[in-house]
C-alpha cells in the first residue's frame, strides 16, 4: 500500500504538544500529535505492529487540527487521519465504530432518515431524564426541518444588490441550527445580498473524519452540485465543521475547487461590505469560543470577532485556552464519551476562569449543543451562535421563531 | 519504607513491584506505545525502553527509582522529549519515568522573586505564571512552548535572551533532587569554600539524580523591549556586524542569525515572520532596559549594519509585532521539516570573533557530504546550531550525517571552540568527548558519576564515553554493573 500522504512532514520537533487536548489529558506519546505520526510511521515501516495501544492513540485524535495551526512544518493531521481510518475502517468492529459507521452512512447522509431519526430521538430525549443522557441535546434542538423560507427582502437597507449568496442548511446542521440559517439569510438580505438557501443536505465532514472517504466525497460533490446551481457569488456555511470540510476539497473535480473558492461566512461576508452601528447592541460582555475547524480549517475567526466587537457594547473576551477542543468534535462524542465528557469540563473550567461571561458565543452545530449542555445549570447564561447575535443586534431576531 | 537490596536485573519482578501502588493506566508495557519512546528531538538514533511510566508526584519519583534500583533495572528521567542530544533515548531498554504530568508552578513569590515549581512544567508556562506577577523566567529555549523546565535543567539550556541573562544554571535557587540510589535531598546554595553541588547537577543530563521540585529565580520584566530585523546580502556579513556590535560596546539581550534556507522554510510556515525572502541571512537583535538605553542600542546596531551593507533594517517596539519578528526564529526548527523528515541540530561554540570562517568551512563540510545545510545560531554566544535535513530511514544518508556532524565538531574545537552549547552531549556527543577533555579528566567524572550512582542505572550510556549502552534496538545491552564500589553521595556532594 502506498504511504500515507503527508506522513514524511514531522521532524519530531515537539512544538504541537502544548495544543493537543488529548494530550493535556493523559500526558502519553500515544496521545499527541508528534506520537501519533510516530505511530503511524513505525506501523507503515513495520517498526512496530498495531497494538492496542497505538490503535487507540490514534482512534483518540479529535481530528480538531489544533495541531496543524502549532506545527511549524505544516502537517496535516485531518489528511493523516483520514486516510489511516479509511485504510483500518473495515478492520475494525467494535460496537462502537459499527454505530458511528451505521449512523454516518445511513442516518446523516438522507435527510429523510435522519428526520425519522431525530423524531425518534426527540421522543426518547422528551420521556427520559436529562441525567441519562449528559451529552445529548434538548429537545428544543432536535426539531424537524421547517420549509426553508426565503427571507421577505422587504427591510433591505438599499436596493442596490451586494451579490447573490446561498446558504448551506447541512444535515444535523439544518436540525440544531436551522433557525440561525434563517437568522443568517435576514442578516444578508437586509443588508443588499440577494439569498437564497439550499436543500437539506450531508456535505460529507462528519465521514470525512471517520474516513468513510469514499461516501464523503460523494456527499460534498452532490452538495456542490447543489450549491452552485444558483450560480452564486458567494456560498455561506455558517457551521465551522462543514466550512471547514468544503473550504478543503477532496477531488480534483472543478465544482469542489469552485465552492471552496467562493466558500466564506456571514461574518467574513459582512465584513466586506462594512456595517453601519447596530441599533439594539448586544449588551456585553460576549466570550468568544471559536469552533476548533474555524480557528484551524477555515481559519475565519477574525471576521466573527470583529463582527462581535461591532455588535456588542462592552467587552469580547477570548475564551482561555481556546484552541482546546471542547470534546464534542462531531461523532467523537458518541464514540468516545468518557473522553469527551472530560474535554467538556475542562472547557467549562476555562470559561469558569475566564470570568464566567453570560453570553457565549460559537458558530459550530456541535460546538452549540456542547455548551449548551455544559452550561444548562448556569443561570442567566446563553450560548448563541453569533450570527443570532448580530441578528438580534440588527433587530432582526423577532421576526424569526 | 522498604529498604533497597540490590539484585540481578529483573524486568518482570520490577513490573509487579509497581503494579502495586501505580495504577496500570500509568504504566505502559504495550511494546508498540513503549516504542514511541525510543527518541527524543534527535531522531538519527533509536532505542526502545523496557517500559514507561507516568509519574505524578515527587513520591511517586522516589518510589519508582527504587523499585527499579532494588530490581537492577536502568532508568532514565523524561520530560517533553524535545532534546537535541539524545538525552531521553533509553539505552540498555532502560525505563522511562515521565515526568510531564508533574506540571504544577507551586508557588510565586513576588518579594524573593522566585518560583516553587514541579520539574514537568513547561518552560512557557512558567514564564505566563511570571508574567502575571510583573516578573519573568529569563531562560528561553526555542522549544519554550512544549520543553519542560526539569529538561531544562538537565540539560542547562540556553535561548535567545541567555546572552544576557545567563543559561539555566544561573537561574536555579535550590533543588529537591531523586539520587540514582532512591534517596532525596535538596540542593542548596553551599557553604562558603565548598562546592556548589547544584552546578553539579544542573546539565547532568538524567545521569546523577531526577529533578522532583526546583525553586527558580525570576527577574523583573524590562521597562521596555525593542526587536530590530536587519537583512544582510552574505552570512558573512551577518557575522561581522554581531562583532562589531560587541566591539562598540553593546549588550544586547540577544543577537540571533538565520541563514537563507531558513528563512525560507520558515516563510512557507505558520511561524512566517515576514523575513525578506531575497536576503542570505538575517540578524535579529533584542534591546532591553530604559528607554534611553534602548535609543542608543538601536543606534549601535543600526550603524553596525550599515557598516556592513545591510538590505534593510526594521524595528519593532509593540509586543505584537515583536512576537512575530521572533516567531520564525522560534519555528526555525520545525520549519526545517518542509525540506525533510528528519533533522540534525548540532551545536557546536566558537569564538564569537571566528564566527564568520568557521560557518564557511561547515559550509563546504555539507557540500562535500552532499547535504542539505542550513544554520541558526546564537550570534552573541559564537553557538552555532548548523542543521543537517536528512532521511533517517536511508541508512547511507545517516552515515553522511554522521560524517559531516563529527567533521563540524571537530571544526568547531580546533577552532578554539567546545562541543556543545546549551543541549547537552548526551547520545549524541558522548563518543567526541575525547576532544576536549583528556583521559585523566574524563575518569574523574566517571569516578564522581560512579559516587553518585554506584549501580549505574541511572541514564546509562550516556554522556560519558566508555561503550557501555547499545543504540540497535533489539539489542540487549549489559546489565547495569551493581559491583562498583561506592563512595557515599553526601561526601562528594558535601
Ligand atoms: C524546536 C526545538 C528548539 C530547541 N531550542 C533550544 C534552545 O534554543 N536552547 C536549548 O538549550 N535547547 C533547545 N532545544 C533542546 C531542548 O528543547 C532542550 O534541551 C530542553 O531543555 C529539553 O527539555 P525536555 O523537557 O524536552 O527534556 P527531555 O528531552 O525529555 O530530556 C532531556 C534530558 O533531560 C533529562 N531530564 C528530563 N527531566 C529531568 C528531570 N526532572 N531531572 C533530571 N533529568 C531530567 C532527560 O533524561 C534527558 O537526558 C530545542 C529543541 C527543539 C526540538
Ligand atoms: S509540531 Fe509538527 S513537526 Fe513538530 S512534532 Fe508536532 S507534528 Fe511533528
Ligand atoms: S487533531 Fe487535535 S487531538 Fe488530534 S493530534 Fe491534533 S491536536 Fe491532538
Amino acid at each position: 500500500m502506498s504511504a500515507l500522504p503527508g506522513l514524511d512532514d514531522c521532524v519530531h520537533c515537539g512544538l504541537c504538544l502544548p495544543v493537543c487536548p488529548t494530550y493535556a489529558i493523559d500526558r502519553r506519546e500515544s496521545q499527541n500529535p508528534r506520537g501519533r505520526i510516530a505511530a503511524l510511521r513505525a506501523i507503515e515501516e513495520g517498526r512496530s505492529a498495531p497494538t492496542p495501544g497505538l490503535l487507540r492513540g490514534l482512534d483518540d485524535c479529535l481530528v480538531c487540527r489544533a495541531c496543524e495551526s502549532a506545527c511549524p512544518s505544516g502537517i496535516s493531521m485531518e489528511g493523516l487521519m483520514m486516510e489511516h481510518r479509511s485504510r483500518t475502517s473495515d478492520a475494525r468492529s467494535d460496537g462502537r465504530t459499527v454505530a458511528e459507521r451505521w449512523f454516518l452512512r445511513a442516518v446523516v447522509s438522507s435527510p429523510g432518515v435522519l428526520d425519522r431519526f431525530l423524531g425518534v430521538a426527540r421522543l426518547g430525549r422528551s420521556l427520559l431524564p436529562a441525567a441519562l443522557l449528559p451529552d445529548t441535546p434538548g429537545p428544543s434542538r432536535l426539531r424537524p426541518a421547517r420549509a426553508a423560507s426565503p427571507p421577505a427582502a422587504t427591510s433591505r437597507l438599499s436596493t442596490e444588490t451586494k451579490g447573490r449568496a446561498v446558504l448551506l442548511r447541512g444535515c444535523i446542521a439544518d436540525r440544531v441550527q436551522d433557525r440561525e440559517t434563517r437568522l443568517a439569510a435576514r442578516l444578508l438580505s437586509h443588508f443588499g445580498f440577494e439569498v437564497s438557501i439550499s436543500a437539506p443536505g450531508c456535505c460529507g465532514a462528519l465521514q470525512r473524519h471517520s474516513g468513510l472517504v469514499d461516501l464523503a466525497r460523494e456527499l460534498s460533490l452532490e452538495r456542490a452540485r447543489d450549491l452552485l446551481s444558483g450560480e452564486p457569488d458567494a456560498i455561506v456555511v455558517d457551521s465551522a465543521g462543514c466550512g471547514s470540510a468544503l473550504h478543503e476539497p477532496l477531488s480534483d473535480a472543478p465544482e469542489l475547487h469552485a465552492v471552496a473558492e467562493r466558500g466564506t461566512d456571514t461574518p467574513s461576508l459582512l465584513a466586506t461590505i462594512g456595517l453601519p452601528p447596530p441599533p439594539h447592541p448586544i449588551p456585553g460582555p460576549v466570550v468568544f469560543a471559536p469552533p476548533c475547524h474555524q480557528s484551524h480549517g477555515t481559519r475565519s475567526t477574525e471576521a466573527t470577532r470583529s463582527l462581535l466587537e461591532h455588535i456588542t457594547e462592552g467587552e469580547v473576551v477570548l475564551l482561555p485556552g481556546e484552541e482546546q477542543c471542547c470534546g464534542a468534535a462531531g461523532t467523537y462524542f458518541l464514540r468516545r464519551p468518557a473522553k469527551s465528557r472530560q474535554l467538556g469540563e475542562r472547557a467549562k473550567e476555562r470559561w469558569e476562569r475566564g470570568g464566567r461571561v453570560k453570553t457565549l458565543a460559537t458558530g459550530n452545530p456541535g460546538c452549540l449543543l456542547r455548551w449548551e449542555s455544559l452550561l444548562r445549570r448556569e443561570p442567566g447564561v446563553e450560548v448563541a451562535h453569533p450570527v443570532t447575535l448580530a441578528a438580534r443586534a440588527y433587530g432582526l431576531e423577532s421576526e424569526e421563531r | 519504607m522498604t529498604p533497597i537490596r540490590r539484585r540481578r536485573r529483573d524486568d518482570r519482578r520490577l513490573l509487579r513491584a509497581l503494579e502495586r501502588w501505580l495504577p496500570p493506566s500509568r504504566i505502559i508495557r504495550d511494546p508498540g506505545e513503549c516504542a514511541l519512546y525510543d527518541t527524543d528531538g534527535l531522531t538519527l538514533h533509536r532505542a526502545p525502553p523496557g517500559g514507561v511510566l507516568l509519574l505524578e508526584s515527587a513520591d511517586e519519583v522516589e518510589e519508582a527509582v527504587r523499585c527499579c534500583v532494588s530490581h537492577g533495572v536502568p532508568f532514565v528521567p523524561r520530560g517533553a522529549g524535545t532534546g537535541l542530544s539524545g538525552g531521553a533515548i533509553p539505552l540498555d531498554h532502560a525505563w522511562v519515568l515521565d515526568l510531564s504530568r508533574m506540571d504544577r508552578v507551586l508557588e510565586i513569590d513576588p518579594l524573593e522573586r522566585t518560583a516553587r515549581i514541579e520539574p514537568g512544567v513547561v518552560n512557557l508556562d512558567l514564564d505566563r505564571a511570571a508574567a502575571a506577577q510583573g516578573l519573568r523566567y529569563a531562560p528561553d529555549p526555542s522549544s519554550q512552548r512544549a520543553c519542560t523546565v526539569g529538561g531544562n535543567i538537565a540539560e542547562n539550556s540556553g535561548g535567545p535572551h541567555c546572552f544576557r541573562h545567563g543559561m539555566t544554571t544561573r537561574h536555579i535557587e535550590s533543588l529537591e533532587v531523586v539520587l540514582p540510589d532512591g534517596t532525596r535531598t535538596i540542593l542548596a546554595a553551599p557553604s562558603p569554600g565548598r562546592a556548589d553541588p547544584r552546578g553539579l547537577f544542573v546539565g547532568s543530563e538524567g545521569t546523577l539524580g531526577i529533578a522532583v521540585e526546583a525553586t527558580v529565580a525570576l527577574v523583573a520584566r524590562p521597562e521596555a523591549v525593542r526587536t530590530q530585523l536587519a537583512s544582510f546580502p552574505s552570512l558573512a556579513a551577518a557575522c561581522r556586524a554581531v562583532s562589531r556590535v560587541i566591539a562598540a560596546g553593546a549588550r544586547p539581550a540577544a543577537l540571533e542569525i538565520l541563514d537563507r534556507l531558513t528563512i525560507k522554510a520558515v516563510e512557507a510556515s505558520v511561524f512566517r515572520a515576514g523575513y525578506p525572502l531575497d536576503a542570505e541571512a538575517v540578524l535579529l537583535v533584542e534591546a532591553e532596559g530604559s528607554a534611553e538605553e534602548i535609543e542608543q542600542e538601536t543606534a549601535v546596531v543600526q550603524a553596525a549594519c550599515e557598516a556592513e551593507a545591510a538590505l534593510a533594517f526594521e524595528t519593532a517596539d509593540d509586543p505584537v509585532a515583536r512576537e512575530r519578528l521572533w516567531r520564525g526564529r522560534k519555528g526555525a526548527f520545525g520549519a526545517m521539516g518542509r525540506v525533510a523528515r528528519d533533522l540534525y541540530v548540532l551545536d557546536g561554540v566558537v569564538p564569537r570573533t571566528r564566527l564568520a570562517e568557521v560557518i564557511e568551512r561547515i559550509t563546504k563540510v555539507g557540500e562535500r557530504h552532499d547535504l542539505v545545510l542550513s544554520n541558526v545560531f546564537h550570534a552573541g554566544d559564537g553557538n552555532l546550531h548548523p542543521n543537517l535535513s536528512f532521511d533517517a530511514r536511508d541508512p547511507e544518508q545517516c552515515a553522511r550525517v554522521l560524517a559531516a556532524g563529527d567533521e563540524i565538531l571537530r571544526i568547531c574545537v580546533e577552532a578554539g571552540g567546545t562541543l556543545s552549547g546549551e543541549h547537552g552531549i548526551g547520545l549524541e556527543k558522548r563518543d567526541h568527548m575525547h576532544l576536549v577533555f583528556d583521559a585523566g579528566e574524563l575518569a574523574t567524572q566517571e569516578r564522581l558519576r560512579a559516587a553518585v550512582d554506584p549501580a549505574g542505572l541511572a541514564n546509562p550510556g550516556k554522556v560519558i564515553p566508555g561503550g557501555r549502552g547499545c543504540v540497535e534496538a533489539g539489542h540487549r545491552g549489559p546489565p547495569g554493573s551493581g559491583e562498583r564500589t561506592a563512595r557515599r553521595i553526601e561526601e562528594v556532594l558535601g
